[in-house]
């Protein structure tokens, strides 16, 4: 049978105005950005012949990386409240007053949240396919990044329900997920940044900007799929491993979210 | 729906304190017998919301157990389902969802067959009389209705117990009285029920059995015992008041004292103390023989709203330092 939070998610978020504005918002944004990546690259060729190869893989990178962009802002969005509000709600105690594990409510939540993801991903479907008529990278590539936002949005869903299930209140809940996002996705790769610019005279040990990188930018939400581009477009090889270590960490970052999302429905409930 | 089968709740030595210090039960030992209505009394902070979350699994007593049946079921919640519906407040309705929704996803996680699903839902339906407001969103409906609707939801699996904390709170004489007319006839489908409430005249009509908690502890009767039955509710514990009305009040008296009676007079009423009915027989004799007319003679009842706030305050005065403002974590 179907997840119970599952099947009430599709049926409750179905009907929200708020899903369907941000759809709106999600294609009015793409439209916005595909046109104007459309229109430079038409004024920038000049008088000279338009290469249409380069507006197609000029609209579809736009179109990849405007949907990780959005995906890291609405995915947790989405997720952020999800077991606080319950809290908050009182709902919480009928559904541990049930034969359901707090693993199936968790999961139940986690996959509710995704499928929003999952239709954020679908939206973007026409643009890429528009975009492929004018040539440009091989479909193989364009789902392999669809993948990799995908994913990055189930782990920013699975940490956020893990966050939202730590409070009491949505609101926390909302606060401390943004600061956690911000801290890993902007302030993180900043302080890499920093500390290879500070050492950028080589006097340090010659694996140091490696590990930097490592350690502030290659697990960033954005990176494997960089990585994933640069993988095909430059000379290859050496960006496979910061692409897969990048996954490793999204897999056990969102795994740690979803057992402490599980962890805080086995708490007791006042 | 299933065939009911009745279980007994035993609770042992249940110690609970909030991680804010305050210690909300200290020792309370309780079994409730198949099919028996339980009434839990008392004030606002007393534990009896603590017990009964701690019955369901939804708190972790610090030491005691909860058995029902033969299943020890202290601090899971997911084996105390199969046996405890709790009926919480406040309530925790989603507001967003149809009725028809909300009891169609609570049959769901009670894992009710999918083919099933319907009958259930419509069993509750129609016990609840919820059909005209099935298809309306749960937050346009009453407070009354709301409590209905949860209700319902207790009622989607067989649990044999089920826990029902204040399941009238809040709502006008009218709702309240239909809804303990519903819980009444929930007491007659075998299941084991424990009424939390603060509508005392409504719970003596309703329970079988009672207990007082005060500042987490059962509160004993006069007769060292920390339960009571509706019975001895009705004929006044140990002795029973008899009221008397008649023409020559102090004649009355006189003639109950020759027999050792001593009575109180209020206008043409007089009140005396009898252990048993033959005792208070021989009191009415005296006063006829004594040429009294006697227009009325009947027992006085105890109500419950009396009884509680006499125990209460023989407790309160009892404990050592006066009762500690209590407070949720």
């Amino acid at each position: 049978m179907m997840n119970p939070l599952y099947w009430l998610e599709l049926r409750v978020r179905a009907r929200e105005k708020r899903l369907w504005l941000i759809a709106l918002f999600f294609v009015i944004v793409m439209a916005i950005i595909s046109g104007i990546m459309l229109a430079t690259s038409m004024q920038s060729s000049g008088n000279r012949f338009i290469e249409p190869l380069n507006i197609g893989e000029g609209m579809i990178w736009t179109a990849l990386f405007c949907q990780a962009g959005l995906l890291v802002i609405l995915a947790p969005l989405a997720t952020a409240g999800r077991i606080s509000q319950e809290r908050e709600q009182r709902t919480l105690a009928a559904l541990v007053n049930s034969p359901a594990s707090a693993t199936r409510i968790a999961l139940g939540k986690l996959w509710g949240a995704w499928t929003f993801v999952l239709w954020l991903g679908v939206l973007v479907l026409p643009f890429l396919f528009t975009a492929t008529l004018w040539g440009g990278p091989s479909w193989k590539l364009i789902l392999g990044c669809l993948g990799l936002n995908l994913l990055a949005g189930l782990v920013l869903s699975a940490l956020s329900l893990g966050i939202s299930g730590l409070f009491g209140r949505s609101l926390t809940a909302y606060l401390v997920t943004g600061c956690f996002l911000f801290g890993w996705i902007a302030v993180l790769p900043m302080l890499g940044s920093l500390a290879m610019a500070l050492n950028h005279d080589g006097s340090v040990a010659p694996h140091y900007q490696e590990f930097v990188m490592y350690l502030t930018m290659y697990h960033n939400p954005f990176y494997p799929l960089i990585s994933l581009t640069e993988a095909v477009t430059e000379t290859g090889g050496k960006f496979i491993l910061p692409m897969v270590y990048g996954v490793t960490v999204w897999i056990l970052l969102g795994w740690g979210g979803l057992m402490l999302a599980i962890r805080s429905l086995k708490r007791e409930v006042y | 729906m299933n065939e009911i089968k009745p279980t007994t709740l035993t609770l042992t030595d249940i110690r609970k304190t909030y991680p804010a210090g305050i210690e909300a039960l200290r020792g309370v030992s309780l079994e409730v017998r198949p099919g028996e209505v339980f009434g839990l009394v008392g004030p606002n902070g007393a534990g009896k919301t603590t017990l009964l979350k701690i019955a369901s699994g939804l708190l972790f007593p610090a030491s005691g157990t909860v058995v029902c049946g033969d299943t020890e079921i202290t601090r899971r919640p997911k084996q105390a389902a199969a046996f405890i519906g709790l009926m919480p407040d406040p309530l925790g309705v989603y507001t967003d969802i149809s009725a028809r929704e909300y009891l169609e996803f609570f049959a769901r996680l009670q894992e009710v067959p999918v083919e099933r699903i319907a009958a259930v839902v419509d069993y509750a339906v129609d016990l609840l009389g919820l059909r005209p407001w099935l298809n309306d969103e749960v937050e346009t409906l009453s407070a009354g209705w709301q409590r209905r609707l949860a209700l319902g939801r207790v009622l989607l699996s067989d649990t044999p117990i089920l826990l029902l904390d204040e399941p009238a709170a809040g709502l006008d004489v009218s709702a309240r009285s239909e809804l303990l007319d519903l819980v009444r006839t929930l007491a007659h489908s075998g299941r084991t029920l424990i009424v939390s409430s603060h509508i005392l005249p409504e719970l003596q009509q309703l329970a079988d059995r009672f207990a007082i908690i005060n500042q987490g502890r059962w509160v004993t009767m006069a007769s060292g015992r920390p339960f009571f039955t509706r019975d001895e509710l009705q004929q006044g514990f140990t002795a029973a008041h008899w009221q008397l009305r008649c023409n020559r009040p102090a004649d009355a008296v006189q003639a109950l004292a020759g027999q050792g009676f001593s009575a109180t007079v209020e206008g043409d009423c007089l009140t005396f103390t009898a252990a048993d009915e033959t005792m208070a027989a021989g009191g009415l004799t005296a006063v006829v023989t004594s040429g009294v007319t006697v227009y009325d003679f009947h027992r006085q009842q105890v109500e419950l709203t009396e009884l509680v706030l006499q125990v209460l305050q023989n407790d309160n005065l009892q404990s050592a330092s006066p009762p500690a403002p209590r407070s949720r974590p």
